[in-house]
């Protein structure tokens, strides 16, 4: 399988403009916006509904495509890959982790864990060991055989987490990952990954606009109409 | 190999998300199959019948025949030197059973009346070989080999010339020299094969006597043959032919001399094959419709799939392993289902109409029992799991061609 090396790259973005279509109408997401991220940075994205936010993790994450402008992974420009080596790029470099918790509901947490590494062609064994010693590490060892439906929204999403990092990407993109979370499982998740930025220097990209979140961030970029304020 | 695992192992668990969607799904494939291989068992059955009581009861499965002869049911050239003929039907391996035969027509005579019939003049012990004729014996007996003057008749022919067994019947013919030629016959038997055909126009002679009536030395109309493998006639045919090669006579096969049944035969598959495109397009709309219900709702999962780097074509897969599924899971019910029924109406038989019309021209029984139309089965069991798989090719396209962020932004 075709893999990129990226190392510990800077992600750069120049004058990213994103504009939807909505009714017939030309929406703006984006405004041409330019931003430098470096390796192993803690970075909240803030901003009310509809700042683009979302918009924006998903153009770091090669989920969407910037209607102008560029994105580089360090010196690879996202415009010039093909959508399979996006699909690439994903798998090795960048771990999801989504609002609404995204388990495949029909997979156990373990093999929702397994799934990246699946996708990866990591063997069997190792792949199920990993799996599983990531469980643990997220504290749930003990629900490692229980569909995404049988678990509570706060074990769904350390499950989301645990697949998002368990294959060490460079770069790990949160969209409001706290926004169904009560506040303790928040702080618990926020302490998970804090550690594991300090102790794996993964990097992570979160977007929220919880003071719970905004106050672990180490850097913090604020959005307002597309546009960095 | 790991992908596809987790590719089927999602696929399976699929199709087990909504039990009702998938039971009704699952019943209507199996349902339509179950209908078809029923109606394929029908009709397979009865052809079966109508070759076996035609190849049975007069033609056998292969003929010679007289190289001038057009008329195949009756024929109206005798084949005049038939010792290389038999010499030749005794050396080829395929054949099981043969028998000679001179046809001609004639008139028959009683005290009260006289009719116009078909004589057909038998080697006794080889027509009791190779056909059933003497099976549908209802009075009297069947012609030994020693009775030259021994005569079967149908029960209807008989009443309508008001004979008894064992009174006189005379047959007169004109004679192949031109000189009006009569015998006299007992009445041996009396056959009903519910054919008004066979029952009514139709009297059965020694050969012998038939030669001498007809003063024809020793030629004969036709030699029948049934073969030990059916399915082998060709190449039978073909050995034969060979073999015969430098005599002035031809070799045909059933189908060949009851192009009718072949004509039947031929409608009834086209139906069959109408009735399988109809049955099957019901059931892809089915199944089109439940894999694109089941594609809407799980457009954000397979944005996530996507998004975790799965490639599109995983996606694609993943869809079509579902209908695969569902197309074989029907297939079985279906052939569960259709089995059953075949089994039960192979043990009791079930009443036809169409045997009271094929009846008319031959020996039939009016209750067909029904066999397993194999070639017909597997074609419609893989035509199920294909039309599951074909209705999938729309949804899995779709699925292939999502945009990730759109997707994962679906509810």
């Amino acid at each position: 399988m075709e893999q990129f090396k990226f190392g510990k790259c800077k992600i750069s973005l120049s004058n990213v403009r994103k504009v939807y279509e909505s009714k017939g109408e030309n929406v703006e997401a984006l405004r041409g916006l330019s931003l430098e991220i470096n390796p192993g940075e803690f970075l909240a994205i803030a901003g009310p509904s509809g700042s683009g936010k979302s918009t924006l993790l998903n153009l770091l994450g090669g989920l969407d495509k910037p209607t102008s402008g560029k994105i580089f992974f360090g010196e690879k420009d996202l415009g010039s890959l093909t959508n399979a080596q996006l699909c690439v790029l994903r798998l090795f470099t960048i771990g999801f982790i989504f609002q609404s918790y995204n388990l495949l509901p029909i997979l156990t947490a373990v093999e929702n864990v397994e799934y990246v590494m699946l996708l990866q062609e990591m063997d069997p064994v190792m792949r199920r060991q990993k799996a599983l010693e990531m469980l643990g590490e997220v504290g749930l060892s003990s629900m490692a055989h229980r569909r995404p439906l049988e678990l509570s929204g706060g074990q769904q999403q350390r499950v989301a987490v645990a697949r998002a990092i368990v294959s060490h990407p460079l770069v790990v993109l949160a969209d409001e990952p706290t926004a169904n979370l009560d506040s303790h499982t928040a702080t618990a998740l926020l302490d998970l990954m804090a550690h594991l930025n300090a102790t794996k220097n993964i990097t992570f990209v979160f977007s929220s606009h919880d003071p719970l979140v905004l106050s672990r961030a180490k850097r913090i970029i604020r959005l307002h109409d597309g546009q960095i304020e | 190999m790991n992908k596809i695992n987790i590719l089927v192992k999602l696929a399976w668990r699929n199709i087990w998300r909504n039990k009702r969607r998938t039971a009704i799904t699952l019943a209507s494939i199996a349902f339509g199959l179950c209908a078809l291989l029923f109606q394929q068992s029908i009709i397979k059955s009865l052809q079966n019948q109508i070759i076996e009581k035609s190849t049975r009861t007069y033609t056998g499965h292969l003929q010679v025949f007289s190289k001038e002869t057009t008329d195949l049911k009756v024929p109206e050239a005798r084949i005049e030197n038939p010792s290389p003929i038999y010499a030749a039907v005794q050396t080829l391996p395929d054949v099981d059973l043969w028998g000679p035969k001179l046809i001609f027509t004639g008139l028959i005579s009683s005290p009260f009346t006289s009719k116009g019939v078909l004589v057909v003049g038998i080697d006794p012990l080889k027509e009791k070989e190779l056909t059933t004729i003497h099976s549908y014996i209802v009075e009297g007996g069947y012609i030994e080999p020693a009775e030259e003057r021994s005569i079967l008749i149908g029960v209807k022919l008989a009443k309508e010339m008001d004979v008894k067994l064992g009174e006189k019947i005379v047959v007169m013919v004109q004679g192949s020299d031109g000189s009006l030629s009569a015998e006299l016959f007992r009445l041996k038997g009396l056959f009903q094969t519910g054919s008004p055909v066979y029952d009514g126009q139709i009297v059965y002679v020694p050969l012998s006597s038939a030669q001498r009536l007809l003063v024809c030395g020793e030629e004969i109309s036709v030699i029948s043959m049934h073969l030990k493998n059916v399915e082998a006639i060709e190449s039978a045919q073909e050995k034969l032919a060979k073999l015969l090669e430098r005599e002035p006579v031809q070799v045909v096969t059933w189908r060949e001399s009851s192009h009718e049944i072949v004509s039947i035969q031929k409608f009834q598959d086209a139906i069959l094959l109408i009735v399988l495109v109809i049955i099957f397009g019901i059931v892809a709309l089915g199944i089109f419709n439940t894999l694109l219900m089941s594609f809407f709702e799980r457009i954000r999962e397979f944005g996530l799939m996507l998004a975790l780097g799965s490639k599109p074509i995983h996606v694609a897969t993943l869809i079509l392993l579902e209908a695969v599924f569902l197309g074989i899971l029907g297939m079985v019910l279906g052939n569960i289902l259709g089995s059953l029924l075949i089994l039960y109406f192979g043990k009791n038989g079930i009443p036809l109409p169409i045997g009271d019309v094929v009846g008319y021209w031959m020996p039939f029984d009016k209750v067909i029992y029904l066999k397993f139309a194999w070639k017909e089965l597997i074609f419609s069991s893989l035509a199920a799991v294909l039309t599951s798989i074909l209705s999938a090719i729309f949804p899995a396209m779709r699925a292939a061609r999502l945009q990730v962020a759109q997707a994962l932004r679906h509810y």
